[in-house]
């Protein structure tokens, strides 16, 4: 079921608007929401939607953000979906050991992008790797995204980040 | 002066970052006799990822300047938010 999608110009302003409007209609769901729930959820829109105005559109308000809030049972599911290249450009190159990689535009390398982030975070559940620099510049959102529970799935340039209710409550 | 406190009143998010940057920035250039700074993020549970570098852009600042920092009023999440984020082992931060 569809709670809440819009499409809008690339502004952090905007952003600041539609995250208010998204959590007005997950708090008006007959949901017993735990504020905790709804601070990650805040936390984790913002991060989606400003990365898309900001490294997908580089802020060119000709360019569209959308976004969409579906839940099925348990799972709420948040799609974003920008005009860029993809967020991969600017993680791989603080991949360790990855030399420099520059912004491209065809499909292929989408996949290949997405594939590569998606590989990384993964990894970057493993014990023995070296955690994000705490107060390094990039790459923390992501990071915490991951860390706060969410499910991401990265294709070219849509992310789909989904967080289980039913694991909530345990924590 | 003993301490120099910022009080943050509008969300810590990305659209606001800017203005508390610059805001900063000011106070900074007027105001150099305090031993500590402080960051007031009372009743502020509207943060992002921008927000948090922003504080983290004041705690170097300070750092740089030979200030203590500490984060005040901040609430169970936000310090939640921080401790994943590893940011407890920088600074100090209380309700």
């Amino acid at each position: 079921m569809v709670i809440y999608e819009t499409t809008f110009h690339s502004t952090f302003e905007l952003v600041d608007e539609k995250a208010k409007e998204a959590l007005m209609m997950l708090k008006a769901r007959e949901i017993d929401w735990m504020s905790h729930t709804l601070f990650k959820i805040n936390f984790v829109l913002r991060e989606l939607l400003n990365n898309a105005v900001e490294h997908g559109n580089a802020f060119d308000p000709q360019k569209q953000v959308f976004l969409r809030i579906e839940s099925k049972d348990q799972l709420f599911i948040f799609t974003v979906r920008d005009e860029g290249a993809g967020i991969c450009t600017e993680l791989t190159p603080t991949d360790e050991g990855a030399t420099e990689k520059l912004p491209r535009h065809d499909k292929a390398y989408h996949a290949i992008c997405a594939n590569e982030t998606l590989e990384r975070l993964k990894h970057s559940t493993d014990d023995t790797e070296t955690d994000v620099d705490a107060l390094a510049d990039r790459r923390r959102g992501l990071e915490t995204i991951k860390r706060l529970a969410f499910e991401l799935t990265i294709t070219g340039n849509t992310v789909v980040a989904t967080l289980d209710l039913s694991k909530e409550a345990m924590q | 002066m003993n301490h120099l406190k910022m009080t943050i009143k509008e969300g810590l998010t990305a659209n606001n970052v800017a203005v508390y940057q610059k805001e900063f920035e000011k106070i900074l250039t007027e105001i150099d006799d305090f031993s500590e700074l402080i960051l007031d993020l009372a009743g502020n549970d509207n943060i992002d990822s921008t927000g948090v570098t922003f504080i983290i852009s004041v705690f170097k600042r300070a750092k740089a300047m030979e200030k203590s920092f500490r984060v005040v009023g901040a609430n169970a999440d936000v310090q939640m938010l921080f401790k994943l984020m590893k940011l407890d082992q920088f600074f100090e931060m209380s309700d």
